[in-house]
């Protein structure tokens, strides 16, 4: 029964969490801010915060809505939610479904490492610690896997409190070192802190409270930087219980207070005990009756989540005292106090509570005998006896229980009230805290399209002092270099024109002289013949750089992407086959004709294509030279675009790139082409720079020795200037 | 016929007395040689212009650059024809060779053959 009505209590709290967000304006954000976001609260441990709890529930909805990559991680978020309110079911809930939707895909990924640290933890709450020692080894072993070192840490220091509640202190020491360990290289004050909290725990147990001590000062050092309210409610009640083992009354009693203070701070403490223990203290050892009784007090308005049980050995207790004190009004209080207690309890499990009323007048009479006797006892007697404590306690819950029916509809009006009014302070306190988070983001944002455009000015800078270099040293080199191909095709003639003034006259001379004679004419022709061919091809790739240098110069501007393409695909098969006859290739084009247009440097772009075209041309032409005459070189085009890319897509079926060169591909200066054949080794690292940095896009290689090579050049739609 | 080449290269002059040396045998052909603008122009003035049939001039020369000279030879002797030799074959220089009155536009290494074609058709 208990458990049900807690239930629907908590079913009714989470309905009156404010859901609507307006503050926080997340459903403007792109779904990469929201991924980041939800990162950076892990990151930075921020669910522990207040405010953060509040927008969890929206954030989760908008990344849902978008469909955002980073869903799982806000479903981590969701159960660690309800696992910090003691729910460990539900929690287990959220994290199964990340469980079972990263298993297979991502097992690696933090959101599912994440998932198996809080699953363990939320069957550590369930007192499941065989289970959940399973999730916390698991989560090593991937954390490990992944080098994610936070994920690690977590998990060790989980493992430290899974071995405390088993009792195995020794293996606890011993994980909460490497736990530490760890530190060294993530420094986490959050969780380290608990590894401190949990090594405090371990030698007060062992009765070494000077080192129980120290840890413990350790931890409280840590939170009290980060400004944790629970961890540092944990700490002193350390402090309390080492205070307690060396009978240090009036410490003890100065640290439950200590952690009282930070008990208030975080809504998901329930400090319950920590009041009844002081309500103790102050009742058995000072005999300060007043202090006890408020502590009692409070420990009754902290009752939410403890045992009926519980509530009635603290009304017991508080009863006691009234009655030694001869307090009618605390008695009464007390009375009402159970009374609001029990009927919010009740008033949560509303349909059940209806069931009350039909024995309800039955009661009523009942009531008014029992109250008018024990008001007449209360002013007849001086000491009552404890059989009489209970008889009147027994009659108070009786009362509760009838007015719980008389008064449910009008108290849940006022609840709503309160919790309307709380709420709208806890939104106002809240803004200023969302907008500084908000404006985080906006500067990280900006701090990478400054980054990004810095990346870009370097590519711009490089291709324009490359430009001005090749343009100089080949103006220089052109000039004697036609002079170089000029004067041996002249030779070359002249060496022609002497070969048919010897065999003109062939008869009348020697005629082994006249054979050595013309070997040596012939020997020259042919060296004019190799210096004018050499000379044409040092100026062919003068030419190119002259024609790179012209290009370095290059405007942002509206492009067609297929047009660019088409073109280019003519350019490289003319400029190929101009240079060898024999070359033949099909061109398979599939072109999106819905293709967006984007902002690029049209000449830049132009380039890349033409790079890698002429490599495919090269590649199928290699190919057809060694492979028998089935063999088809083709080379396949296509366009397409998603929401926020245009991608171009260029594959041949030539001899492939194998492995050890392929990583190599984008370094300058680097080529696999015999050398003087026009080729710089600087084709794909400028491609490279030019779609990566200079256009913030992607290049990739997709390849198979023997069969085929891909590349993709995937440009952003996004509007740049 | 005669034929006046303007290259500020020395090397220039061999270059075409080589190449054309038959044509030049047979009488077909006499060249003469300037190295700027300057002397063309000088040339232009004192040796005259009415014999000569063809002018072959360079374009990037120190102090007056060929399209310069281009420009003064179509203004003064209109009736001449000046065929642009040049190492650099891009766009700008050739638009604005023919926009002044270029009568063609050739780019070095000369391709001699066709060069002859041109001037004995």
């Amino acid at each position: 029964m208990v458990s049900i009505r807690l239930l629907i209590f908590t079913v009714v709290c989470l309905a009156a969490t404010p859901l609507r967000a307006n503050l926080f304006e997340l459903d403007q954000l792109s779904c990469d801010s929201l991924d980041r976001l939800v990162e950076n609260i892990f990151e930075a441990d921020l669910f522990e915060k207040q405010y953060i709890r509040q927008q969890v529930p929206e954030l989760y909805r908008q990344m849902e809505l978008k469909d955002c990559a980073g869903l799982p991680n806000a479903m981590n978020l969701l159960g660690i939610i309800h696992f910090n309110r003691m729910e460990p079911a539900a929690a287990k809930r959220f994290f199964l479904r990340v469980d079972s939707l990263l298993k297979i895909s991502a097992p690696q990924s933090r959101a599912y490492i994440r998932s198996q640290l809080w699953l363990g933890l939320a069957d550590l709450q369930e007192n499941r610690r065989e289970s959940a020692n399973l999730y916390f080894d698991k989560s090593l072993r991937l954390s490990e896997q992944s080098d994610f070192k936070k994920g690690m840490l977590q998990a060790y220091i989980n493992m430290g409190t899974a071995s405390i509640a088993q009792g195995d202190l020794d293996r606890a020491e011993k994980v909460l070192r490497q736990a530490l360990a760890i530190n060294e290289e993530v420094r986490n004050r959050l969780w380290i802190g608990y590894a401190y909290l949990n090594l405090g725990r371990i030698y007060t147990s062992r009765g070494d409270y000077d080192k129980g001590l120290e840890y413990t000062r350790q931890s409280e050092r840590l939170w009290q930087e980060l400004q944790f309210p629970k961890g540092l409610y944990y700490s002193n009640l350390n402090f309390a219980s080492i205070n307690d083992k060396l009978n240090q009354v009036d410490e003890r009693a100065y640290h439950l207070r200590k952690a009282l203070e930070y008990a208030v701070r975080d809504s998901t403490i329930n400090p319950h005990n920590t009041y009844v223990a002081l309500g103790y203290h102050y009742y058995l050892n000072t005999e300060e009756l007043e202090q006890a009784k408020s502590y009692f007090g409070m420990a009754l308005k902290n009752s939410q989540t403890i045992t009926d049980q519980q509530l009635i050995d603290v009304a017991a207790i508080l009863l006691e005292i009234y009655t030694s004190d001869q307090d009618i009004e605390g008695i009464k209080k007390l009375n009402t106090d159970l009374l609001e207690i029990y009927r919010s309890r009740a008033e949560l499990a509303r349909i059940e509570a209806m069931k009350w009323q039909s024995k309800e007048i039955a009661l009523e009479k009942q009531i008014s005998e029992n109250s008018s006797l024990r008001e007449k006892q209360l002013a007849n007697e001086l000491k009552l006896q404890q059989r009489n404590l209970l008889l009147l306690f027994a009659l108070a819950l009786v009362a509760v229980f009838v007015l719980v029916a008389y008064l449910q509809f009008r108290a849940a009006r006022q609840r709503r009230l309160l919790l309307e009014k709380i709420q709208s302070q806890n939104q106002e306190l809240t803004r200023i805290n969302e907008q500084l988070l908000a404006q985080k983001v906006r500067i990280e944002e900006q701090n990478k399209t400054i980054l990004d455009t810095q990346d870009q000015l370097i590519v711009q800078e490089k291709m324009a002092s490359l430009g001005q270099l090749t343009a100089g040293i080949a103006h220089e080199i052109k000039n004697p270099l036609n002079f170089i191909i000029n004067f041996a095709e002249g030779s070359k003639e002249i060496a022609g024109e002497l070969l048919d003034l010897l065999s003109e006259q062939a008869e009348e001379r020697d005629p082994e002289k006249m054979q050595e004679v013309e070997d040596l004419a012939r020997d020259l022709q042919e060296n004019s013949s190799d210096i004018e061919r050499n000379g044409r091809k040092v100026d062919r790739i003068v030419y190119s750089m002259l024609d790179h240098a012209r290009s370095s110069k290059d405007n942002w501007q509206l492009i067609d992407l297929n047009e660019l393409l088409d073109e280019n695909a003519n350019l490289a098969y003319h400029s190929y086959r101009a240079n060898d006859q024999s070359f033949n290739v099909i061109f398979e084009k599939s072109y999106d004709p819905e293709l967006p247009k984007i902002k690029a440097l049209p000449l830049h772009l132009g380039r890349v294509i033409l790079n890698i075209l002429n490599n495919a041309c090269y590649a199928v032409n290699q190919k057809q030279k060694t492979v028998d005459e089935q063999y088809q070189p083709t080379i396949w085009l296509k366009t397409g675009s998603t929401s926020d890319m245009v991608e171009v897509l260029i594959r041949d079926n030539g001899p492939g790139i194998p492995d050890d060169v392929v990583k190599n591909i984008f370094t300058p200066f680097f080529t696999t082409k015999p050398t003087g054949s026009g080729n710089t080794g600087l084709g794909l690292s400028i491609s490279y720079d030019i779609v990566v940095k200079e256009h913030q896009g992607k290049l990739q290689v997709n390849t198979k020795a023997g069969n085929f090579t891909e590349f993709h050049i995937l440009l952003p739609l996004k509007d740049r200037t | 016929m005669k034929i006046l080449v303007v290259d500020d290269e020395q090397d220039v002059r061999r270059l075409f007395e080589q190449r054309f040396r038959r044509e030049r045998r047979k009488g077909e052909i006499a060249i003469d040689f300037v190295f700027s603008g300057r002397e063309a122009l000088e040339y232009l003035r004192h040796a005259g212009h009415s014999e000569l049939s063809l002018i072959l001039s360079d374009i990037n020369m120190p102090q007056m650059s060929g399209l310069v000279l281009l420009q003064q030879i179509r203004e003064s002797y209109p009736e001449l024809k000046v065929i642009m030799l040049t190492a650099y074959g891009d766009e700008n220089n050739r638009q604005k060779a023919f926009e002044l009155g270029a009568a063609d536009y050739l780019t070095k290494p000369i391709d001699f053959k066709s060069l002859k074609e041109k001037i004995f058709n």
